[in-house]
């Protein structure tokens, strides 16, 4: 039995918070642009290295779950971002 | 701008390119902690059938209804010129084939044409500015919420393909999608 009003123990864990939105990382949309109209023209492997606009990326999240009955209320513990060498 | 043409409607639509698309790719759940992989894609183009999106705007505000959609068919839209490099799914850890654009002489190789021409079954190219050249593969087709895509409409709409183009683009994912695998020539067995 999950007891709802029972607060969750966070003593000792890292980085609570009350929710699991994490804003997306974007590229400014003039760095997009400055991009967009190279690629128009010619390909340029440092510059596509430097914006990566159009290249999708991932990442993992990892969440506590605070309250297992529907909805269910998650906190975010950490988020890991797969980046390449 | 003539095959990017605003939908009039305030639904998502056949065809709609979308920017900055979180998938997500999977999840576990144990001892209490949820682990949930996802894919952010730059850009993405929906593939579900048209006159479905169009039902699913109409009834989804009803509670009951057994028309609204679970979700909706979209492919990632890559960067032509990464793709030709093989360098599109690096950030995912994958090796994608190189594609060689010229010959020795400055010719045109014959896959580059193909591949230009919308040729190659796997493959769809946009070239309409201002979205800079991409490239649909459509074996990387996913689903995803529609619920999602209305909450992030505003913001992350960017361009509707014109009638013409997303046919174009549709019947080649569904012709795509319906294709027949034959076994290899020493597989065969009647």
């Amino acid at each position: 039995m999950i007891d709802d009003n029972k607060q969750p123990d966070t003593s000792g864990k890292p980085n609570y918070e009350q929710n699991i939105t994490v804003p997306i990382e974007t590229t400014p949309a003039s760095e997009e642009q400055k991009f967009q109209d190279k690629t128009a023209v010619s390909y340029d492997a440092e510059d596509a290295e430097k914006y990566q606009v159009n290249r999708p990326t991932k990442d993992i999240l990892y969440a506590k779950i605070i309250r297992q009955e529907y909805p269910k209320r998650l906190c975010l513990i950490s988020k890991e971002t797969k980046t390449t060498e | 701008m003539p095959n990017f043409k605003r939908n009039e409607n305030d639904r998502i639509n056949q065809g709609d390119i979308f920017k900055n698309i979180t998938h997500i790719e999977s999840w576990e759940e144990s001892d209490n902690e949820l682990k949930i992989s996802r894919i952010h894609y730059p850009y993405i183009v929906i593939l579900s059938q048209d006159c479905d999106l169009r039902e699913d705007a109409s009834v989804r505000a009803r509670k009951k209804n057994d028309k609204a959609l679970v979700s909706v068919l979209v492919a990632p839209l890559y960067n032509f010129d990464q793709f030709l490099c093989g360098e599109h799914l690096q950030d995912l850890e994958i090796e994608a084939r190189k594609i060689h654009k010229e010959k020795k002489g400055g010719e045109l190789t014959t896959e580059f044409k193909t591949l230009t021409q919308n040729e190659i079954p796997r493959y769809h190219v946009i070239d309409f500015p201002p979205l800079v050249k991409s490239v649909v593969d459509f074996k990387h087709y996913f689903s995803i919420s529609i619920e999602y895509l209305q909450k992030i409409k505003d913001e992350n709409f960017e361009y509707p393909l014109s009638f013409l183009y997303r046919e174009r683009l549709c019947q080649r994912f569904a012709n795509y999608l319906s294709r027949i695998a034959l076994p290899a020539e020493n597989e065969t067995s009647i």
